[in-house]
């Protein structure tokens, strides 16, 4: 394969998109040297999970010797020794209720900012798009205060309503963007039809808008499941630690236990929930991305 | 469109957003101008006004400037490097190649990683005895250029490295968005006319995506000043002074990275800092890309 790449074609071919496959074979061997280095990159850090401690410290070509009893051992003692499972359920409740109550707050608003002409909409609209430019760094020190003083630091629910605020910037963008794509027709048709105008918003908007709210809601709780310094300033104790804390915690206790091959097993249960939904829904994402960005 | 009790509508859809919205960032985002101007030093202490001082300070701190060195480094270093990879892949793929969600999936993953979980990954390639780096270099018998990645002679490009290979899968994707909305029929035309692949890119894809390439740079320029937990996990257990970041030095000086620091003030300046760079550089991309807009 590598040894074509130098063969670069002269003529420009006939159609553009309809190219011979053998002129694609330098571009082909570019992917892949990109792709081969991501594959091995993950490839690696599952297979360490699967190592014994002194393997992981000798040669990283070398295929474990023992996977099933170093995989028991490491993933056991990541999920209970390490208290992982305490830390994914508290991941997933804090993520699923954030996406939940950002999505919920979000698609109203966006709705009325899409389609409702008022009186300062496009500044409204600017008020919520302009947290997009806003640095968490800047808050931590009066979001730590504010918190403190309402009793919410060290609670989920205070985790939980700080991650709907920072996140709905991002959901109005994506959502007012993906509503003002959908046709107005059905509107005006319901509106004749005698619908009153909530029943205009949740009975042809939201079904209409399902695909909008289902990508607004994956990219929340990629970011939300990932997300780690707000976690790390209102977190404190450890059972109500999120995956992202615990894993550093583990790290962190790891200096005195140099026990690496754990913290690989601990790496890979971080990833498979992404992993899993991106396997699923990678095309929703990746057209979702565009949603909020293009005109 | 003649529906004006719709107005009615408006505050109760918009006010449960905007209320949540307004308490949980807005309120400590611009509280935190008025936290900048003091001196506190721990959250039982009293705040005590010092005016511009922490700003005053900030000049002579030679930590801080070299930690906003850094962080331009990362941003305008890795921006040429994910830009320029970026729109290379967006430019493959936008061929109907066989295997093309193939690829921009892989190309794509690293972003649904958490930052902590890439931190962590690069922190093992890159250890100089074990990693996945040091065991390739070794492989392929290039013993010699193997370095200790992580030491503070080479971390900021290692950092880089490692940025680049995360975030370039989100950009490239934004720009195939942009590639994939020009209709064919202009490339069909190019190619008749004998223009070359790089005549193409020049003359027809980059104008017509420019709308796509500012916003997916403002994008980078805001992420990218902001990244944290990367770097965290990649130089943890608590990295040294030379290679702060400017949101390192933020945390550090806010909670302390090992032991407490406790200089709520001067880190909430910083994070101001930090803001003002943010404006001033996305308004600096704004002004130097604008360009009449190429409707079709």
């Amino acid at each position: 394969m590598t040894t074509q790449t130098a063969i670069e074609p002269k003529k420009p071919a006939q159609n553009f998109r309809r190219r011979s496959w053998l002129s694609n074979i330098p571009y082909y061997a570019i992917l892949a040297v990109w792709a081969l280095i991501t594959v091995i990159v993950f490839v690696w850090v599952i297979e360490n999970s699967f190592k014994t401690n002194r393997e992981v410290f000798k040669d990283p070509w070398k295929l474990p010797a023992t996977p099933l009893t170093a995989a028991v051992a490491n993933y056991t003692k990541a999920w209970e020794v390490s208290h992982m499972q305490v830390y994914f359920m508290n991941s997933i409740l804090v993520v699923l209720a954030s996406v939940l109550i950002v999505v919920a707050v979000s698609a109203p608003a966006a709705y009325v900012l899409s389609r409702v002409p008022f009186f300062g909409n496009s500044t409204v609209t600017y008020y919520f798009i302009a947290g997009m430019g806003l640095p968490f760094q800047l808050i931590l020190v009066p979001l730590f205060v504010m918190l403190n003083k309402m009793h919410l630091v060290d609670t989920l629910p205070g985790l939980i309503l700080v991650y709907v605020g920072v996140s709905i910037p991002f959901t109005v963008l994506l959502l007012t963007g993906f509503f003002k794509t959908l046709p107005v027709e059905l509107e005006d048709a319901a509106a004749i039809d005698g619908c009153t105008d909530f029943g205009i918003f949740w009975k042809v908007m939201m079904p209409l808008g399902a695909p909008g709210l289902i990508t607004a809601a994956i990219f929340n709780f990629i970011s939300i499941w990932n997300e780690y310094l707000l976690a790390m300033l209102l977190i404190n104790s450890d059972k109500l630690r999120t995956l992202p804390l615990g894993v550093m915690n583990i790290r962190y206790s790891m200096q005195y236990t140099a026990d690496w091959s754990a913290l690989f097993a601990a790496v890979v249960i971080v990833i498979i929930p992404n992993f899993l939904l991106y396997g699923l829904l990678s095309d929703r994402i990746m057209s979702g991305l565009t949603l909020g960005v293009s005109k | 469109m003649g529906r004006s009790g719709r107005q009615r509508m408006v505050i109760p859809f918009i006010l449960p957003a905007f209320i949540l919205y307004t308490v949980f960032f807005v309120y400590p985002a611009v509280q935190a101008f008025w936290v900048s101007l003091h001196d506190w030093s721990g959250f039982g202490q009293n705040m005590v006004y010092i005016g511009l001082g922490n700003y005053r300070e900030m000049l002579k701190d030679t930590i801080f400037w070299a930690a906003f060195r850094r962080t331009l480094y990362i941003s305008v270093v890795g921006g040429i490097g994910i830009f320029g990879l970026a729109l290379f892949f967006a430019q493959i793929l936008q061929r109907n190649l066989f295997g093309k969600r193939f690829f921009r999936s892989l190309i794509f993953f690293p972003m649904v990683v958490p930052g902590i979980g890439l931190g962590l990954i690069w922190q093992f390639i890159y250890n100089n005895d074990w990693g996945l780096l040091s065991g390739f270099l070794k492989l392929v018998g290039l013993k010699s250029l193997n370095l200790f990645w992580l030491a503070p002679d080479h971390i900021i490009q290692s950092l880089t490295v490692a940025i680049i290979w995360s975030y370039v899968g989100y950009y490239m994707t934004i720009l195939l968005a942009g590639i994939d909305k020009i209709p064919v029929t202009y490339f069909e035309a190019a190619v008749l006319d004998g223009a070359s692949e790089w005549k193409m890119f020049f003359t027809i894809t980059l104008p017509m995506i420019w709308d796509v390439f500012v916003v997916a740079l403002v994008l980078w320029i805001i992420g990218s000043l902001k990244i944290f937990d990367l770097i965290v996990a990649t130089t943890f257990p608590a990295p040294p002074t030379s290679t702060y970041t400017l949101s390192i030095f933020i945390w550090v000086q806010a909670v302390g990275a090992y032991t407490p620091v406790y200089r709520l003030g001067y880190a909430t300046a910083l994070g101001v800092v930090l803001l003002l760079m943010v404006v001033i550089s996305v308004g600096f991309v704004r002004l130097v890309t604008r360009r009449e807009a190429i409707e079709y």
